[in-house]
């Protein structure tokens, strides 16, 4: 059984308006129905709220024990205190940032409930045997939350599943430096075969609440969240697709609230140019089809960019002799 | 010492086949330029069967590279290998589907068609005299046995090596390390890694190859690529460098990045 933290609300900046109660609670409900089994939520965000979402199973981040009190009915508590209390289902925080720090490490063995956070070197060592280390110092329930110094963050929380680590901790699109929420899920679902009840067309509506709140700005080619992860232009990836998607996509598009999209460019082919002449209601010949690929990717090069279908109907009326 | 490593830079192969962006002749000259004097092995400049300014870019940046081996990529076509053939690079390379999706699927075709097919064209351009590497496309989902079979013959027919391509990103680096190595101990050829970043594990998957001793590693600037991209040279350097000699002269790829970012459209890389 995998597991996901998703510690997104600890990384918001509060305090500056932006942030709304009736956001956050759209949020967490969100992230978790996208497949987060906990949502880590801080005293500030809570104020904001005034309560925890029904049926969201959320972990409140404290200074120490002593708060505890005063937030009862959490599934868990987690601090950087570093303390041995009685406090039942109180998690201990423990910043590694060295992976030869990890030796040192077993005098925690006495905390009950252990979150290693850090280690974001651990894929330059042998990370299976580190990991193992961890997992035996503090069992398998171990929450372990890799930052993303060298861009492994993702890699070692899938790694950590492999290796028989059970709970992970993420945030959405890696805010703070942690692994990327997205990504993770999507790695579960496609190499575990787990979590197939998350529901991943949410992510877009996710990623529009954080900017909402926070500036973001994401490349269009950013790994499951990016606009154009799913346009395609090279003329043998579109021949494979139509033949079978399977062919050159990772996961459907659909999968994550995405349309597949063709564009034509300097890299396009036949099919491209038949598919789109297609699309308005234009069967080409071999040789026009020829011709027409020509012309685009003059175009394409003329002007370094795609072509527009403003363009592409031109192009494709000087071809078939303005009938289009 | 460490252990060295090669760059393989396909930011004018693959990089280029990102929807909507397009390099000029001279922007892919002034690029491949400082690409060779930051110590890149070898850049992937681009598919001569694209047509007539390819070829003008290709042969431009082979007279100006001093250091830097020139590769052009193929489709397993006799035709496309003849369109490289008049550029005259320092290897030609040849993409070959490997999975069954691909094999059966896309190409409509069989294994065995699939070796004599791609056996006649390294045949093709080993015989007028050209260095061959094979790109084996969506390696990440073939069976392996057939792989190291297939490398086997290649290794017969002269082929230097063979590129090991994630070509949908659903690697993970346990499995990228085990794939590698099987290969490795299987055959006797050197490997190529060649990533791409759908689950944002292009880094770590490109690392965990080296790790597993593949020698060379495919990146293009800004990780720019089909869909999410491929390996990011600046981000994978970060970390490859604490253990790899990858032979990077660090103020020149600084040079190198602030050129590209000039010249790109920049729109996605925010």
């Amino acid at each position: 059984m995998i597991r996901l933290l998703d510690r997104t609300l600890s990384t918001l900046e509060y305090g500056n308006g932006t942030i709304t109660g009736n956001k956050l609670t759209e949020l967490v409900t969100l992230i978790s129905r996208s497949g987060a089994d906990w949502i880590e939520i801080t005293p500030e965000a809570y104020d904001l709220m005034g309560s925890v979402p029904a049926g969201i199973k959320a972990i409140m981040r404290v200074h120490h024990s002593m708060e505890v009190a005063d937030f009862p009915g959490f599934d868990y508590y987690i601090s950087k205190s570093r303390e041995n209390c009685d406090t039942p289902r109180f998690i201990n925080e423990i910043q590694v940032n060295d992976v030869k720090e990890i030796e040192l490490l077993n005098r925690y063995q006495n905390l009950k409930y252990v979150c290693i956070t850090g280690l974001d070197d651990l894929l330059l060592s042998s990370y299976a045997r580190e990991m193992k280390k961890l997992m035996d110092f503090f069992g398998r329930n171990t929450w372990f939350c890799p930052e993303n110094d060298y861009d492994c963050a993702t890699a070692l929380a899938l790694e950590w599943m492999a290796q028989g680590g059970r709970n992970v901790g993420v945030t959405f699109m890696g805010q703070g430096g942690y692994a990327a929420f997205e990504e993770v899920i999507l790695g579960v679902c496609i190499a575990f075969r787990q979590k197939g009840g998350a529901d991943l067309t949410l992510l877009p509506r996710i990623l529009e609440l954080i900017s909402e709140m926070t500036p973001v700005k994401i490349p269009s080619n950013k790994a499951v969240l990016g606009s154009g992860i799913f346009t395609v232009e090279s003329g043998v990836h579109v021949d494979g697709l139509i033949k079978n998607p399977t062919a050159y996509e990772p996961y459907p598009p659909q999968w994550v609230g995405k349309e597949r999209r063709i564009v034509l460019g300097k890299h396009s082919g036949r099919c491209s140019v038949r598919i789109k002449a297609s699309e308005l209601g234009v069967e080409l010949s071999d040789q026009k089809a020829a011709l027409l690929l020509e012309k685009v990717r003059n175009r394409s090069i003329e002007e370094k960019r795609g072509i527009t279908d403003e363009e592409f109907l031109l192009l494709l009326r000087e071809v078939t002799g303005h009938e289009a | 010492m460490k252990p060295r490593r090669f760059i393989v830079d396909t930011t004018l192969r693959d990089g280029e086949q990102s929807a909507g962006i397009v390099f000029s002749v001279e922007d892919k000259v002034r690029l491949a330029e400082l690409m060779d004097q930051c110590g890149i092995y070898q850049i992937e400049a681009g598919i001569p069967a694209v047509g007539l300014v390819e070829k003008e870019a290709i042969t431009r940046i082979l007279a100006i590279r001093k250091r830097a081996k020139i590769s052009v990529w193929n489709r397993m076509s006799a035709e496309d290998i003849r369109h490289s053939m008049e550029c005259c690079p320092d290897i030609i390379h040849i993409g070959v589907p490997v999975s069954y999706v691909q094999i059966y699927t896309k190409l409509k075709k069989n294994k065995q068609w699939l070796k004599s097919e791609l056996l006649r064209c390294v045949e093709l351009a080993r015989s007028a005299g050209f260095d061959v590497t094979v790109g084996f496309e969506d390696a990440s989902r073939a069976d392996i046995s057939f792989m190291a079979s297939l490398m086997k013959q290649l290794k017969d027919y002269g082929v230097l090596y063979v590129r090991f391509a994630d070509t949908v990103g659903v690697l993970t680096p346990g499995r990228t390390a085990d794939s590698i190595k099987t290969l490795l101990e299987h055959t006797d050829m050197a490997i190529e890694i060649h990533v791409h970043n759908d689950l944002g594990m292009a880094v770590a998957n490109s690392l965990e190859a080296a790790k597993a001793g593949a020698l060379y590693v495919d990146c293009t600037l800004k990780g720019i690529g089909e869909r999410a991209g491929n390996c990011d040279l600046q981000k994978f350097a970060a970390v490859g460098e604490r253990i790899f000699d990858l032979g990077l002269d660090k103020e020149k790829a600084m040079v190198l990045l602030q050129e590209f970012s000039k010249i790109l459209r920049m729109e996605m890389m925010v």
